[in-house]
């Protein structure tokens, strides 16, 4: 089954992405779907417009060697799917003990799989693990074809009052608008720095009320998806671009 | 030889099990929350599956359901099934490049033959889906180090011995092969049969090794045909396990090649469970039959595990978490299991639809699990339940989970009495707490209602891993969430001072009583409140009398309001709200660096009820039905002054800077300033205003006293995140 709506809904995001500025991932979808550890059967999607992130898997740096974790629950995608790898860095404070190397090679391994386009790193660097990430993003990018953009997930906290991120060698910082403890989001107000300004990661099931336009929108679903799921994301999206 | 191999063995076994992996986790920070009735899981996990089932929460995992069920149905636990639950087998190590204890001491012996060293083994395999499989399990490490050490044992010659070793580096090989797209995919590595010449025990573990390299390597067809052939050659030391390992081709190419193999699998392994020589695997080819109808018939395989969890006395534990794991094949894929077996129509009605179901169901069967269901989801004392409830003796693993829910739906008159006699009981926090909740909700006055609100704290958990909580051996008792709501928005004033001084509340409870009464009243500009409480509040923490006695001393309202302010810049603790659980981590006089200091808001937000609460409140939030008409009004009036309140930056910054501009030489100015900064940094965001009040601070304490202390401390000031 084709999703239909999908398709029409989804030239408002491609219209509000051509005024503002270059898109880091030129040619990659505006929409991708995160597909978690769980089997995900997506042959329903719209490939022509709706990209699948699949957790690729996790890697857990330690003073020991680095550990990696793949992913063990099937993916099933229609043909054509343009496939971002996500690995999820778990470092338990201790990432900086692995050595920058290692942990960049395990990475760089998830790029290799078939189909992929484009890396994420998904890692809440505490703060003493900064310098560690900062290195490990720029060894990663060495390793990494030069035409694959490199794309990590960063928490709100990092795209407001923390510029720490500015300057590292990824294509998007794409803040993560749920699960977001403490922190808040007011709705529709944007953040600092170019790297997060051009996407946002946001939750089926705490969709906020704006977001501002022209963002590349990364939908994370805490159960498995369905076109009901996404097509609601989707609506919600086409508002959200003519709110501004 | 062989005894130096079974020495290292055994060290390697030993030196692995020491240095295994510890716990690994991220994100954060994680802030410990007071848990009084555990949602997802009973705190006494023994007790629970000794069948003190409490009362029982819709919401805990499946496999508590699955054990409430069985106690409820009378079918019970055995001890032995009670300890296999409580040891909670943990699968595999899904983790590559961590080598497990197999693979680890395989690697160790067989570099004792003279192979050269690997530094590990990848053992998964990766498949067209994007799935990865373990395609090499921790048995065959295991098996092959022991069967080498064996061959060692009998006599063989080393260079047979590093033949033999070499052969199964070929069956290992098979893995992990690359993952495409590589430049060249990997061939299969079989290792070659041997010539007629080799000693026999040679031929016959080469054999066995080409078969499995050529299961290991995806020929599943080809090592069927071999394991069958070596199940006829009685004279191979491995004719006992070539049929179930012939299975397991079976299942392997039926799970990730063709579904169509299933019934020649499940075929196989009748053939294993009809022969009594392979009894030692018996049990682990009842497993497989039922994993494999598992993945190829879902349905069908959990109607089977359904009916051994409903009515098997003993050794039903594995079936127990097959059950399980199945369910939640379901619950991950968002479909519903088919619920054609009263337990698993049970478990769906406890977790998602209760309601007429549930009330229809104990009509048609007049079960236990069922009249629990019904009550846990009935809104109206239905009379013909309610009678059935009663009837529940006190012996039933289901009384108190019956007795609370009917309590719960009884009129107040009628539920008091019988709630206080159940108080008289003796029963673990978790329970007592709900108990107590149910009798706060009825609370004819003030009194009652202070009597029941305290609970005791029964564990602590991080926010959002419920699954590890820490019991609390103290006996701290603090508000939860009906308690707090209530006392947070509804009681005004002139009521909450009485509580502060209640002695049906411990110390700890009437300090955060009286700190919100005080702070509440100095933001209301109520002085005869805030003077009123504050001898109270200096007897509960004596650290705040030199502050409160300066406040009760200062002859006009601008010294008083630099005097309140002076107390809370120095008490970052200081707020208008009622905490539930713990609350503030920090002691009052301490910086909280998570920012929890004075107030975001200074009303009370609408306070979202915890799952075992809402039991009871159904939905909506807790009322003190007590309180009059004219006491809500105040609370209500009250609360709206408080939330045009400034926030807390700026009023702490306003009042200093406005104190330091008129009385310069006040010897606590330099330092209030710097703490007006500091409160704009470390405060909980601000306001339209905040900015400029803390700018000012800091540029009037450069200014002013640019040589003290104070301004050396303060290098910066921040701009504020409004809220």
């Amino acid at each position: 089954m084709r999703l239909q709506p999908t398709a029409a809904l989804i030239p408002l995001l491609l219209h509000t992405a051509c005024v503002r500025r270059a898109d880091p991932l030129p040619g990659l979808p505006r929409v991708f779907v995160w597909a978690w550890e769980r089997p995900e059967d997506l042959r329903w999607l719209d490939a022509r417009s709706v990209g699948v992130a699949f957790l690729a898997r996790t890697v857990c740096p330690r003073e020991d060697g680095v550990a990696v974790r793949p992913r063990m629950q099937p993916l099933r995608i229609p043909p054509n799917t343009v496939l971002m790898a996500v690995v999820r860095v778990e470092s338990g404070g201790r990432g900086a003990g692995a050595g920058v190397p290692r942990t960049a090679c395990a990475i760089a391994d998830a790029a290799s799989l078939p189909g992929v386009r484009a890396l994420q790193v998904d890692f809440d660097a505490a703060g003493s693990e900064r310098a560690f990430y900062r290195a490990l993003l720029q060894d990663l990018r060495r390793r990494l074809p030069p035409g694959m953009p490199l794309s990590i997930t960063a928490l709100a906290s990092w795209c407001e009052s923390d510029g720490w991120i500015s300057g590292l060698p990824v294509a998007e910082a794409v803040p993560m608008l749920f699960r977001m403890g403490p922190d808040h989001y007011s709705p529709g107000s944007d953040f600092r720095g170019d790297l997060c300004r051009s996407s946002v990661g946001i939750s089926t099931d705490e969709l906020p009320a704006r977001i501002p336009s022209g963002r590349r929108v990364y939908v994370f679903d805490p159960r498995a998806w369905s076109p009901d799921h996404l097509h609601a994301v989707l609506r919600k999206a086409a508002q959200w671009q003519s709110d501004f | 030889m062989a005894k130096r191999f079974l020495i290292l063995f055994s060290i390697f076994i030993t030196v692995g099990a020491l240095i295994g992996p510890d716990d690994l986790s991220s994100c954060g920070p994680f802030l410990p929350e007071t848990v009084f009735t555990p949602k997802s899981a009973p705190l006494d996990e023994p007790r629970f599956f000794r069948g003190q089932l409490d009362i029982l929460q819709p919401q805990y995992r499946r496999i508590y359901l699955i054990a409430a069920y069985r106690y409820l149905a009378g079918v019970g636990l055995s001890l032995t099934d009670q300890r296999a639950l409580l040891a909670k087998p943990s699968g595999p190590d899904f983790w590559m490049g961590r080598d497990s204890l197999a693979v680890h001491g395989w690697l160790q012996v067989r570099v004792q033959v003279g192979a050269p060293p690997l530094d590990q083994i990848n053992t998964f395999k990766f498949l067209p889906d994007y799935a990865n499989i373990l395609n090499c399990g921790d048995d065959a490490f295991s098996n092959a180090a022991a069967t080498l050490i064996e061959r060692s044992r009998a006599g063989a010659s080393h260079d047979d011995l590093r033949v033999w070793v070499a052969a199964q580096d070929q069956v290992f090989a098979n893995c992990s092969p690359p993952e495409p797209p590589q430049p060249k995919q990997a061939e299969p590595s079989i290792p070659v049969p041997l010539p007629a010449t080799a000693a026999r025990w040679m031929q016959v573990d080469r054999d066995y090794q080409i078969a499995a390299a050529k299961f290991y390597a995806g020929q599943f067809d080809a090592a069927f045909t071999d394991f069958q052939r070596i199940a006829g050659d009685r004279s191979s030391p491995w004719h006992v396990i070539a049929p179930y390992l012939a299975a397991r081709a079976l299942i392997r190419k039926a799970t990730i090649v063709d579904a169509a193999a299933a019934p020649a699998a499940q075929e196989q392994l009748r053939k294993v469970l009809a022969d009594p020589a392979a009894a030692e695997w018996h049990a682990s080819a009842r497993g497989l039959s039922r994993f494999l109808r598992a993945r190829t018939e879902p349905a069908r395989a959990l109607g089977e595990v359904a009916r051994i969890v409903e009515s098997q006395k003993s050794g039903a534990a594995a079936a127990m978490q097959d059950y399980r794991i199945m369910l939640d094949w379901y619950g991950n894929r968002s479909q519903d299991a088919p619920r054609d077996d009263d337990i698993t129509d049970w478990i769906e009605a406890m977790q998602y639809t209760g309601d007429e179901h549930a009330l229809a169901k104990w009509r048609a069967t007049r079960s236990l699990p069922w009249l629990v269901a019904a009550l846990t989801y009935a809104d109206q004392p239905d009379p013909e339940l309610m009678a059935a409830a009663a009837q529940v003796a006190e012996n039933s693993p289901g009384f108190r989970t019956v007795a609370f829910h009917r309590l719960r739906l009884m009129p107040p008159d009628e539920a008091r009495p019988l709630l206080d006699a159940m108080l008289l009981r003796k029963m673990p926090a978790p329970a007592r707490n709900l108990f107590l909740a149910e009798r706060m909700r009825v609370a004819r006055d003030w009194d009652e209602f202070l009597r029941y609100a305290p609970r005791a704290a029964a564990a602590t958990a991080y926010t959002g891993f419920e699954s590890s909580m820490d019991p609390i051996s103290t006996r701290e008792r603090d508000f939860d969430n009906d308690a707090a709501a209530i006392l947070g928005r509804q009681a005004p004033l002139a009521t909450l001072r009485l509580a502060a001084r209640d002695s049906s509340l411990p110390p700890n409870l009437q300090l955060q009583v009286a700190r919100a009464v005080w702070v509440r009243s100095v933001l209301l500009n109520d002085t005869a409140t805030a003077s009123g409480i504050a001898p109270v509040l200096a007897s509960l923490a004596p650290y705040l009398k030199p502050y409160l006695d300066g406040y009760l001393a200062a002859p006009d309202e601008k010294e008083r309001a630099f005097a309140a302010a002076w107390l809370m810049l120095n008490n970052p603790g200081m707020r208008p709200s009622i905490d539930a659980g713990a609350g503030r981590l920090t002691p009052i006089p301490k910086l909280d660096y998570l920012r929890d200091n004075w107030w975001c808001r200074a009303d009370a937000p609408e306070r979202s009820i915890n799952a075992p609460l809402d039991l009871l409140y159904r939905g909506n939030s807790p009322e003190a039905g007590f309180l009059s008409a004219a006491q809500r009004g105040d609370a209500v009036e009250e609360q709206k002054r408080l939330a045009a309140a400034p926030a807390a930056a700026t009023w702490l910054a306003r009042l200093a800077v406005e104190w330091v501009a008129d009385h310069p030489d006040d010897p606590r100015a330099a330092e209030a300033l710097h703490l007006a900064v500091r409160a704009g940094h470390y405060g909980c965001g601000g306001d339209g205003e905040t900015d400029r009040w803390v700018k000012r601070a800091f540029r009037l304490l450069h200014s002013r006293y640019a040589k003290s202390e104070a301004a050396r401390r303060t290098p910066y000031w921040y701009e504020v995140k409004r809220r």
